[in-house]
């Protein structure tokens, strides 16, 4: 018989199921064992990751070439809206360390940036395929339309950059 | 596939429409601009039109609506700059409208809606609009 005031539980058997024992004390009737599915470790979204790198990237940007503080801060404001619809806290928004640019030099610093914006319209677009609810695919295709759109806005910012920068 | 659901038939409908009216704002506006605006307004009719025959495709034939015989745009389309303006607001709206197909379409049907929703955002900005965290009209 159990100590009067123990309180247990125990977790086992991942791959086929797990046991929890809950609690007992001299009065109470015997642990009690309930069959819990396994369940996988959640996965990251893989959509609100890429946010997450993108706000870096823009915060990296910004940091490295403040001439460009302007556009690259709205755009990166548009992708914290985005990580937000995605179930980003602030707090998650917070914790975000700058990714610097690997160019040393801002016209191809601009030109990473356009390409990461590239693979997250794909990736957004892609996310849309498959048995989603309604307001989801509502959400991704707002996202996707918006991060498609960075691209020309960066182009403009590049071309304004001259060719020498 | 042609869709019997209600709302996609529905959504598909007001996407049709509002790329026929796009048509008739891209003419509106290619009178009024110069040069690469002008060369651009044109192409776009041909790429409008046949995003409609696409979209018509998805319903029975039924149920797509006819080329109304003129469009009003929501603001005076009368020099360059309200039509670049137009055209911006028109693309933008189109965003939400594309979504919706693609809420309640399945397949290749909701990447060409996606597809489709992300082009009028680009062509948003690139006839002078400033991007925005979820597109929509002003």
């Amino acid at each position: 018989m159990p100590a009067p005031d123990r309180r247990a539980f125990l977790l086992g058997g991942i791959a086929t199921g797990a046991l929890l024992v809950a609690g007992c004390s001299a009065d109470e009737p015997e642990p009690e064992a309930i069959e819990i599915e396994p369940t996988a470790p959640e996965e990251p979204d893989a959509n609100l990751v890429d946010e997450f790198a993108l706000i870096a990237a823009y915060t990296g940007a910004i940091a490295a070439f403040p001439e460009l503080r302007g556009t690259l801060t709205t755009i990166s404001d548009q992708h914290r809206a985005h990580a937000r619809e995605l179930g980003a806290t602030d707090t998650d928004l917070a914790g975000i360390e700058p990714i610097p640019p690997d160019a040393a030099k801002v016209r191809p610093a601009v030109t990473e940036l356009i390409k990461r914006e590239r693979a997250a319209a794909r990736l957004r677009a892609d996310s849309t395929v498959g048995d989603l609810d309604t307001a989801t695919i509502r959400a991704l295709t707002f996202i996707a339309a918006s991060e498609a759109s960075h691209i020309p806005e960066l182009q403009d910012v590049r071309r304004g950059l001259g060719g020498g920068s | 596939m042609t869709y019997t659901d209600p709302a996609a038939i529905a959504a598909i409908r007001d996407a049709i429409r509002s790329e026929q009216n796009y048509v008739f704002a891209c003419g509106l506006a290619g009178a009024q601009l110069k040069g690469g605006g002008r060369r651009r307004a044109v192409n776009q009719l041909a790429d409008r039109r046949q995003r409609i025959e696409v979209l018509a495709a998805m319903i029975d034939e039924a149920e797509v609506p006819s080329t109304p015989p003129a469009f009003e745009p929501p603001t005076p389309i009368d020099n360059a700059r309200s039509a670049r303006r137009a055209l911006v607001d028109l693309n933008n709206a189109l965003v939400g409208t594309y979504a919706q197909v693609a809420a309640t379409t399945e397949g290749d049907d909701r990447a060409i809606a996606v597809a489709s929703a992300q082009d009028c955002a680009r062509t948003a900005v690139q006839w002078g609009g400033a991007s925005q965290a979820f597109p929509t009209a002003a």
